[in-house]
């Protein structure tokens, strides 16, 4: 019974999700959109964390490998790609690393500057 | 061998588990660091897929409808980034800044050298347009790419492939870059590699997991605002 109310209440707030996406003209996702009501649920109480826990955690652990017909379907698109994919490779992986670094360092900057921030702040 | 993964509803499914699970076997067993890195479970488990189908001439049409039994679990999986994100409530609120600040920046960044490149390199607007949202999750990037008049094929696979690429390489990278918490782990990889990139730290560290589905959403949302506004420009 346990697993059967847990994953009921998950598909439940992604089907929310999706009723949101219809109604709300805006390119978010329906997942995106039940991410977010997930998390307003559990903030205010309506949802328990141990209502949703175990079943969410078999899910995330599950996660990469609902990617792979993704991957595979890559075949079947090949053709439409081949003309561009030496520029498409090129600026998939420059534009990553340098997002990956952008994001990464200005986090820590601000981390680290607000920790010496609150340290002068005490002393 | 193509008449039986028509006909078994199975026989995709428990080939693509079972290759999954074997690769994280391997990986267990394994010492060298380098070598764990290249058996990336993701990446491995996609090419033997695409190799037996090639191997046994099969169309990718066969194989599609185990595919499809395999994904419809992806919407009720995202929407579960929630709880590791609650759980970490508290971080949410002491980083705020931090935060929103590295995930806007970040957003800023790939929009911005994707701009550039592809006018570099001359592409056309339509690559462009496929291009530009590749760094978020890729319910929100085929949206984008459908309004800017992009491919949406092209979006997938430049998506598909960004998340691969962080998952393989966000441990290298947060060397490279000397990327000191979790939370800046965290915020780097959702950002730059969305869900596959989120879900291949969240094992490592749960507060990282927590930092990168708060990134697949935010991210998500600030590239709906700038897609647009650079796309015009173009």
């Amino acid at each position: 019974m346990k697993f059967i109310k847990q994953f009921l209440l998950i598909l439940f707030l992604s089907f929310l999700g999706e009723l949101l996406k219809m109604v709300i003209p805006l390119p978010i996702p329906a997942t995106v959109w039940g991410m977010v009501l997930m998390f307003a649920a559990l903030s205010m109480g309506l949802i328990k964390l141990e209502q949703v826990e175990d079943t969410a955690d078999f899910l995330l652990e599950i996660m990469p490998i609902l990617f792979i017909p993704f991957g595979v379907s890559l075949i079947a698109n090949y053709d439409q790609l081949a003309e561009h994919a030496s520029a498409i490779l090129l600026i998939t992986l420059i534009s990553f690393v340098i997002c990956y670094g952008v994001t990464g360092k200005t986090a820590d900057f601000i981390i680290e500057h607000t920790k010496h921030h609150k340290e002068a702040h005490y002393e | 061998m193509n008449n039986l993964l028509i006909e078994s509803g199975f026989l995709g499914v428990i080939l693509t588990i079972g290759i999954y699970a074997a690769c994280l076997k391997l990986r267990e067993k394994v010492k060298n660091s380098g070598l764990k890195l290249a058996l990336n479970p993701l990446l491995i488990t996609i090419a033997v897929i695409i190799a037996l189908l090639l191997l046994f001439r099969i169309p990718y049409e066969s194989y599609e409808p185990s595919g499809e039994r395999i994904t419809w679990l992806l919407t009720p999986a995202t929407v579960c980034f929630a709880v590791p994100l609650y759980r970490q409530a508290h971080v949410l609120r002491r980083h705020g800044r931090a935060i929103l600040v590295s995930i806007f920046m970040g957003s800023l960044a790939s929009v911005g050298s994707i701009f550039i490149m592809a006018k570099l390199l001359g592409l056309p607007l339509a690559i462009h347009a496929s291009l530009a949202p590749k760094s978020v999750t890729t319910p929100i990037a085929t949206g984008i790419a459908e309004e800017m008049g992009g491919i949406v094929g092209c979006t997938v696979i430049a998506v598909i492939l960004t998340g691969i690429i962080g998952s393989i390489f966000t441990a290298s990278l947060k060397k490279l870059f000397h990327i000191k918490s979790d939370i800046a782990w965290g915020l780097a990889t959702g950002t730059s590699s969305h869900a596959i990139g989120t879900s291949a730290v969240i094992s490592e560290s749960e507060l990282a997991g927590a930092m990168g589905s708060l990134s697949i959403a935010l991210a998500g949302i600030i590239t709906v605002a700038l897609v647009p506004i650079l796309s015009g420009l173009y």
